[in-house]
């Protein structure tokens, strides 16, 4: 067993009212750049949508990710041989059309106008070129368009669906749409890492933040084909990559990322997972169908006592592994199972998960015609959610449809437990039928209730200690400058000795 | 103290200055860099140049080493009529210093002065007719086209430059077309020039690596007999097989690059939304 720890995430979708204030706040920090503007290391998609960029779920246009190879994995449109092919040019990225061209407004043609009949404009200037533009797209163009023709029906998900599937799913009253935030996932068998031809991207030992070292960086791009996810950016000012660096100084000095700490929906958790590395080629590279089973086994008990032990014989911090063992994250995915990562098809076990939306329904056509929106139940059944699930099983399960109902079911089932506990208007075997269909008990119901609903910012984010004054100490002798350095002055004083 | 550093130093200078050392190093340096075409005495590719520190100023001879052209466009009328009589031929820019000039134009004077007799030894010697045989025009043309090494590891003359010659293949166009040079030049001329190239870039290529007695004996046996039998012989011209390999190789290499590329992404995502919303304006 090689333990090692992760800072993980949770994303619970239920609760995320699609604010972009987690975009906003990650772009105000880290990449309101020249060359920086159209990134977004943190996104909010509208799903069904094509996403940002556009069809990035698409590894037909992008070959993002990896493919089972025998008994490993291999990438699918870089690695060794397929990277030198392409090493000079790489036909598998998106372009800027497929993000779309950066604008600002030109605000001084306001204030500098001749005066005239009509009201002076702002008309709208590339970032990039700082000609006037005719705005095509933006990186939420597709916001709230939940049935649009242009973005929602050019879903990938959509390619399991038959188109009768389809056409049901925009019928007027069919019609939905959730919210889907999105970072890099800090993956444990990062496809950019695997890609790299010069060896600038790595997953930190200490935590296994995914990091791109800005001076090794050669601009290969070979990451930016990589990441099925996309999150792999391009500099065009500094001839660098960038990604998501998780707020890694933030997370240092104990605070929680700036999108998650600025999140108004209260839908992000972040924690660490132990995880047994020498399982991740096994686990990447088994049948599909297995997957999400395999890749949530690879994470550790952190109470286990052999766990703990070959946690600190790889040296993981006793308070790491405290961190581990209150650690949200852990208790989504690993002990209530309604957490489930994001297209664990691409195989690089990726360590942000979703809690999955319910969506249910709340009106019907009945076969006479009649809009009816009325429903027996307050919520409906799971099998009356509006969205199939077999589109949220190509999200979250690789197609395992029977995953992603248990997950629901379960936290339908808190639903009514809490709706029970609050108001009791529900009869007794209504609740215990909805617990055994949820294969949940009242307690679980409660803890599941109160760390979605009640948790305080101390609960969500369990952040472990860095000890970077032990880091310091094993590079420099900090005892040589004590009693040096701190205070000083600017001017010499002139009294004194 | 200074004063005498200063005076030993004066008298070490002044006998080399005035000594006729000069006009030994002017020997040695008309040797290397002038002997190919010119001699004292005797007509070989360029004219005798016994007696020119008479015929022409200094300054002329200075203008007229480091730039002959610049000289001959000039108008001066004893360079056009030089030229004339060489039947245009150039005589390259020589990357001279003036003071090697001058000590070459010292021996000059040192020649003219002293040996009009050796003028009629050296004309008496020059006309020994050279025979060559089969054999070496065989090894000449081995060499001219590098199928035989040279002994010292020069590059081989086809390199550089061409021949007319069904028996060797199209040369290189980076310097004069040698077909008629036998004709021009002459045997000793030639050979002249072989054994210590004049041209700046010839020199400096086998300044390290110069051709021996033997190979420019044959080289010169070839050359021979390529003027002799040029009129013969099928002119070739780089045009056609340019025009063809390397077309040809482009289509083809464009036609494998499309081919091996052919699954890349030809248009943005976006193209088909962007097309619907322009038709639907």
């Amino acid at each position: 067993m090689n333990v090692r720890s992760q800072i993980s995430m949770v994303f619970h979708l239920d609760k995320c009212i699609g604010c972009h204030t987690c975009s906003i706040a990650c772009k105000n920090i880290w990449t309101d750049r020249r060359g920086a503007e159209y990134m977004w290391w943190n996104n909010v998609e509208t799903k069904p949508g094509t996403g940002y960029p556009t069809k990035w779920e698409d590894q037909d246009v992008y070959k993002g990710g990896w493919v089972k190879d025998g008994n490993s994995v291999s990438l699918r449109g870089a690695g060794k041989w397929k990277g030198l092919k392409n090493i000079f040019h790489n036909p598998n990225m998106p372009v800027l059309e497929d993000y779309y061209e950066p604008w600002t407004y030109k605000y001084s043609d306001l204030f500098t106008a001749p005066e005239g009949d009509d009201q002076p404009t702002a008309r709208p200037v590339s970032l990039v070129t700082g000609e006037h533009i005719d705005v095509k797209a933006g990186p939420n163009w597709d916001d709230d368009l939940g049935g649009s023709q242009d973005y929602a029906r050019k879903d990938v998900n959509f390619k399991e669906l038959s188109p009768a599937e389809q056409e049901s799913l925009f019928q007027l009253e069919r019609m939905m749409m959730f919210y889907l935030p999105r970072i890099c996932n800090h993956c444990l068998n990062p496809a950019c890492v695997g890609s790299c031809p010069s060896g600038a991207l790595y997953k930190r030992g200490e935590d296994g933040i995914v990091l791109l070292n800005q001076e090794r960086c050669r601009a290969w791009r070979m990451c930016v084909t990589a990441c099925p996810y996309k999150k792999s950016y391009y500099n065009w000012n500094t001839g660098k990559s960038e990604k998501c660096i998780l707020c890694y100084p933030r997370l240092e000095s104990g605070q929680a990322p700036a999108c998650m700490h600025s999140c108004v929906g209260r839908i992000r958790y972040l924690g660490v997972m132990l995880y047994d590395a020498d399982m991740i080629e096994a686990v990447a590279s088994c049948p599909e169908n297995e997957l999400v089973d395999r890749q949530l086994a690879i994470y550790l008990d952190p109470n286990d006592p052999q766990v703990i032990a070959a946690a600190k014989a790889n040296g993981i911090a006793d308070s790491t592994i405290r961190s581990a063992q209150l650690s949200p994250v852990y208790q989504f995915v690993k002990e209530w199972g309604i957490a489930l990562p994001l297209h664990p098809e691409y195989r690089t076990l990726p360590n942000l998960f979703y809690v999955p939306p319910m969506l249910p329904a709340m009106a019907s056509v009945d076969s006479d015609g009649v809009y009816d929106s009325t429903t027996k139940s307050l919520w409906g059944g799971v099998e009356t959610s509006r969205l199939p699930m077999k589109y949220l099983a190509s999200l979250f399960t690789a197609g395992d449809e029977e995953k992603v109902r248990n997950v629901l079911r379960k936290l339908l089932a808190v639903k009514i437990h809490r709706r029970d506990a609050t108001v009791g208007d529900l009869t007794k075997e209504e609740v215990e039928e909805a617990l055994q269909i949820g294969r949940t008990n009242p307690g679980e119901a409660d803890a599941i209730f109160r760390l979605t609903s009640l948790a305080t910012f101390n609960e969500r984010f369990v952040i472990p200690p860095a000890h970077r004054e032990e880091s310091i100490e094993m590079i420099e002798a900090t005892a040589d400058v004590k009693g040096e350095t701190g205070f000083g002055f600017k001017m010499k004083p002139a009294r004194g000795l | 103290m200074r004063h005498l550093t200063k005076i030993l130093g004066f008298l070490l200078i002044t006998p080399l200055v005035h000594l006729p050392a000069a006009a030994q190093n002017g020997e040695q340096l008309f040797k290397q860099t002038c002997s190919a075409c010119h001699q004292m005495g005797r007509r070989l590719v360029g004219p005798d140049l016994t007696g020119v520190t008479e015929r022409r100023t200094k300054e002329w001879i200075h203008a007229f080493v480091k730039s002959s052209q610049t000289v001959i466009k000039s108008g001066d009328a004893d360079a056009v009529a030089l030229s004339t009589e060489f039947n245009g031929m150039i005589m390259p820019d020589q990357s001279l210093s003036a003071g090697d000039v001058d000590q070459i134009i010292a021996y000059f004077q040192t020649f003219s002065a002293t040996a009009p007799a050796g003028t009629t030894e050296v004309a008496a010697t020059a006309e020994v007719p050279v025979e060559y045989t089969d054999a070496d025009r065989e090894t000449g043309q081995a060499l001219f086209v590098g199928r035989t090494r040279f002994a010292n590891r020069g590059a081989a003359c086809i390199s550089c430059h061409n021949v007319t010659n069904d028996q060797v293949m199209l040369g290189g166009g980076f310097a004069k077309d040698l077909t008629g040079v036998f004709g021009r030049m002459g045997n000793a001329g030639v050979a002249g020039i072989l054994g210590a190239p004049p041209f700046p870039a010839m020199a400096t290529t086998y300044a390290n690596s110069p051709l021996t007695e033997v190979e420019i004996h044959s080289l010169v046996a070839f050359l021979e007999n390529a003027d002799k039998v040029s009129a013969q012989q099928a002119p070739k011209s780089a045009y056609m097989p340019f025009m063809v390999y390397g077309g040809g190789g482009l289509i083809a290499l464009l036609a494998l690059i499309g081919l091996h590329w052919r699954g890349r992404m030809k248009k943005g995502v976006k193209h088909d939304i962007y097309d619907r919303q322009l038709r639907s304006i």
